[in-house]
């Protein structure tokens, strides 16, 4: 059916239909009150944790730096894919990752169907993926992970193990205010996702299990560091 | 025997003839419930956000026509196609089309409940793309060849142990029915087909109308597979699943998670606009918005519109005596419970379905868990109404109403009735009960006794004392 | 009821020409038959301007909200229909929430778990008015019903037309009663009595079963 038709079958019905509460003009906006990122720390923490999150809490660019590699020692990881260096929090991560040992694979999807599928086959046993985080939710321990140059979706959503770096000043009280911050986060990036947690299911007699198709370990790197701080 | 002959009082009298395959249901939709109420109670604005959320999709409806423009436009803005298909048959002839021109092969799938209304699957299948759900409640019943019992939990009736069947069954594994097992089962059986299928449908939770985002809430990871890995996504949408703005979307997300599976925000909240965007280094090459009517232009002209407000969130169901009693499949279409009991007859019509809207005590509790506030026991009574005039009512039914109106008009004869009613009665009754009532109300003692009525009505006992001396 | 109110020097009238508020045809979908008896009801209750007082939550929330609704096309009733709905009470609502009486000095001994009707706890917000009224029945205790909130499936034609359904809504919260360990069952609405009792008899059940009006009509 031709758009116009559609939309005027619509407009048809409207003129009979009974819409309980219904008022043409637009509902006005929820107020918002300010708030300190370093005040929502706490509760993001505590957050993560209940939705099975690990959350490293760090003060300084080095001290994220040492963790990060501590969890891939831990899982004896030596691939890893990730953003670009200078989209994460962390400058030089990449960099410094690849001197103490551990391998960074592109993970570039060609546009050819077949060498597609071979690409996203190969990126499959990567065992860990780096990001950065746009902002993190405190109410529900999330993170906001974006897409765009450099920022890929599959290094939060491939290997089963995904570490998000957050750095405390992107905290939110919660996603109505997330949006109301950055109300045009959708004209910038085709894919944003709010992450809480590790994935799971509960389509089995409605028990939880957690590490289904998305990854099973979900690290926030969460990072309270000063200005004055060098980098890595 | 097949189902598809009987009426729907027919299949839940079977259902109910099988209890064991309804405890299950029962279980889980207890478990539903007790989730729900968790979440609410560490969530004291969900009361307001959900008057909030009410307003929302009551403004979003009135000027559905305007909302639906800008959606496709910014949708086409960033990149995106969109079809605007007026029916199943239309909506499934452009995805196998596509599929065609695409030379696809194997699609794979996140949960819609659109795709199942649609019978999107079978088209596909018959036009030799091979299809696999991926949202562990629809492949477990996909395996199982089952419609879904819940609109959130396509296998709630389906218990540990005979998923633990249908996986050695279908896919050769060793029988296990613990939970982590099997879900490494479907973990590793559906990856390679994330990573290598052609294409992704998914169903919308909401269109964004402001930036043309298509908005997808899942637990388990497989809508992001679902959309970002294959080189083309196609998404369908009911064309009432909108909301004007991010912000009001920032609104519904924690008030439908909280309602559906008591969280305040599910694992993946994903919002896609458009396919991947120059410079971006993965991501589907193509994205395709399917906008369908499939019969709600028709029910937004009507007393009903207002089951358009629904967003799916299932908690209806769970509280639903009804559905709990006789569980998913006896309603006899994708959609069950009350909203399914309201929304097939409206969509599909009610010359097929005008039993659905009689099953229910019209007790209120959908009504009152219902996120959106949707007056679903008002719906349900225009429908029985207009099934009514329909004359889809039983003729000892329509007649005995009359009857009874005749009677209750008219006060002498009423009383009479009464009279009768108490001398037949205590003739018939032992101890006071009766056994047995004739047809057609026989219903009655094929489940409980029938109390014999009073020697003496109030009327009569009324008419006997004297009025009492009042002090001023 | 009636002498419940009078010994509160009350003055209570009934018409005996009153018959059914309509509520079996309005659930039923037959929305003529019930407009007939609505207005034969509205014909009767308007003769005077007094408060009604009605033994039963749903045919009470039926005056109240459907009447003004079902006559809303009616030039003639509905202006009658909002003027009765305005002062029809519920018996337990007119009794605590509009002459403040919670102590009627009832005295009747067992364990009572109490159902409340979907439709004047819903329709009407009846939650605690009854339970207030129960706890000042000298010998009375009160056990809770788990899962009290839940449909007894009597749902009026519902439990004919669909009796399967309904006798299976029942066996559950029959379980529940029995799991109470309650020996006295109350509830507001005749109909809901009426299909638990019935219930309970086929079971060969010792539970007694009450109208809240019956209990607090009981002195010691």
């Amino acid at each position: 059916m031709n758009r116009r038709t559609f939309l005027s079958n619509v407009r048809h019905s409207l003129q009979t239909g009974y819409l309980p509460m219904a008022q043409s003009q637009a509902l006005p906006g929820p107020s918002f009150s300010p708030f300190d990122p370093y005040d929502l720390a706490d509760q993001f923490v505590e957050q993560a944790l209940a939705v099975k999150s690990k959350v490293h809490h760090v003060t300084s660019h080095a001290a994220g730096c040492q963790r990060v590699c501590d969890i891939f020692t831990k899982h004896q990881a030596t691939w890893f894919m990730a953003w670009r260096d200078e989209f994460l929090p962390i400058h030089g991560l990449n960099t410094e990752l690849v001197q103490r040992g551990f391998q960074c694979q592109d993970s570039t999807i060609p546009n050819e169907p077949a060498d597609r599928r071979e690409k996203h086959l190969a990126l499959s046993d990567i065992p860990i993926g780096l990001t950065g985080a746009l902002a993190g939710l405190a109410d529900t321990g999330s993170v906001v992970v974006s897409c765009g140059e450099g920022r890929g979706r599959l290094a939060s959503l491939l290997p089963p193990i995904h570490i998000a770096l957050l750095e405390t000043r992107l905290l939110f009280p919660g996603i109505a205010h997330f949006v109301q911050a950055h109300s045009d986060v959708a004209k910038r990036s085709s894919n944003l996702v709010f992450i809480t947690g590790p994935s799971r299911s509960g389509d089995i007699e409605q028990t939880m299990t957690l590490g289904v198709h998305g990854p099973k370990e979900l690290h926030v790197i969460l990072i309270t560091a000063d200005h004055n701080k060098t980098e890595v | 025997m097949n189902k598809a002959n009987l009426t729907f009082y027919e299949r839940a009298s079977d259902a109910l003839a099988n209890p064991s395959s309804l405890q299950a249901i029962r279980v889980g939709a207890r478990k539903f419930v007790t989730h729900r109420a968790t979440a609410v109670a560490a969530f004291p604005e969900m009361d307001t956000l959900r008057d909030r959320a009410r307003l929302i999709r009551a403004h979003t409806l009135s000027s559905l026509d305007v909302f639906l423009a800008e959606f496709a436009d910014n949708v086409e803005a960033n990149g995106g196609c969109v079809f605007w298909a007026k029916n199943a048959t239309e909506a499934n002839d452009y995805v196998v089309k596509l599929a065609g021109a695409r030379e696809v092969r194997q699609v794979v799938k996140s949960k819609s409940m659109v795709t199942e209304e649609i019978e999107l699957n079978h088209a596909l299948e018959a036009a030799g793309v091979q299809v696999v759900e991926s949202d562990l409640g629809e492949f477990i019943i996909q395996l199982a060849g089952e419609k879904p019992s819940h609109i959130l939990a396509p296998a709630l009736h389906k218990t540990r142990a005979q998923v633990g069947q249908l996986f050695e069954k279908n896919l050769n594994t060793r029988y296990t029915d613990d939970l982590f097992a099997l879900n490494e089962i479907a973990r590793s059986h559906l990856r390679d087909i994330f990573l290598s299928a052609d294409m992704g449908i998914s169903g919308v939770n909401f269109g964004v109308s402001e930036s043309g985002t298509v908005s997808l809430v899942t637990n388990e990871g497989n809508g992001r597979f679902t959309t970002s890995v294959p080189r083309i996504h196609v998404a369908l949408m009911g064309m009432e699943r909108l909301v004007p703005t991010l912000a009001d979307l920032a609104i519904m997300l924690p008030v439908l998670e909280v309602s559906a599976t008591g969280q305040k925000l599910t694992v993946y909240n994903n919002l896609i606009t458009g396919p991947r965007r120059p410079g971006e280094p993965d991501g589907p090459e193509e994205l395709h918005v399917v906008i369908l009517d499939n019969g709600r232009s028709e029910i937004l002209a009507t007393e009903v519109a207002e089951i358009l407000y629904c967003i799916r969130c299932g908690a209806c169901l769970n509280v639903c005596p009804v559905y709990q009693s006789i569980g998913g499949h006896a309603y006899g279409s994708v959609y069950s419970g009350p909203v399914g009991s309201v929304l097939t007859p409206a969509l599909m019509g009610l010359d097929q379905w005008h039993q659905l809207p009689h099953a229910s005590t019209l007790c209120g509790a959908c009504k009152e868990i219902c996120p959106i506030r949707i007056d679903i026991p008002r719906l349900l009574l225009q429908l029985r109404n207009a099934g009514n005039r329909a004359y889809h009512s039983p003729a000892w039914l329509r007649t005995g109403m009359r009857t009874y109106r005749t009677i209750a008009q008219r006060p002498f004869l009423f009383r009479l009735g009464l009279r009768i009613g108490s001398v037949a009665t205590r003739l018939l009754a032992k101890q006071g009960w009766l056994k047995v009532i004739p047809s057609p109300l026989s219903g009655w003692t094929d489940h409980r006794a029938f109390p014999a009525l009073a020697k003496k009505s109030f009327r009569q006992l009324w008419a006997e004392r004297k009025p009492k001396e009042y002090a001023s | 009821m009636v002498e419940i109110l009078e010994a509160q020097g009350i003055a209570v009238e009934f018409s005996c020409d009153q018959t059914c508020c309509g509520q079996p045809a309005f659930n039923g979908g037959f929305w003529n038959d019930a407009r007939g008896m609505a207005r034969h009801t509205l014909d009767v209750f308007s003769r005077t301007g007094d408060p009604i007082v009605v033994p039963s939550g749903s045919c009470a929330d039926m005056i109240v909200h459907q009447y003004p609704e079902l006559l809303r096309d009616d030039v003639e009733y509905v202006s009658k229909a909002q003027n009765v709905a305005a002062r029809t009470y519920e018996f337990t609502q007119f009794m605590v929430d509009k002459i403040g009486l919670s102590n009627v000095g009832a005295s009747f001994c067992g364990r009572a778990a109490y159902h409340p009707s979907c439709h004047g706890m819903r329709g009407l917000n009846l939650r605690e008015q009854a339970q207030t009224l129960m706890e000042h029945v000298d010998g009375l205790e009160q056990v809770e019903l788990p899962c009290a909130e839940e449909c007894c499936g009597f749902g009026g034609l519902f439990s004919v037309t669909m009796s399967a359904i309904s006798g299976a809504i029942l066996e559950q919260k029959l379980d529940h009663l029995i799991a109470s360990g309650a020996d006295l069952l109350v509830a507001s609405d005749v109909g809901c009595l009426m299909h638990m009792a019935g219930g309970l008899q086929r079971r060969g059940s010792e539970i007694a079963v009450k109208h809240i009006a019956e209990i607090l009509n009981e002195q010691g």
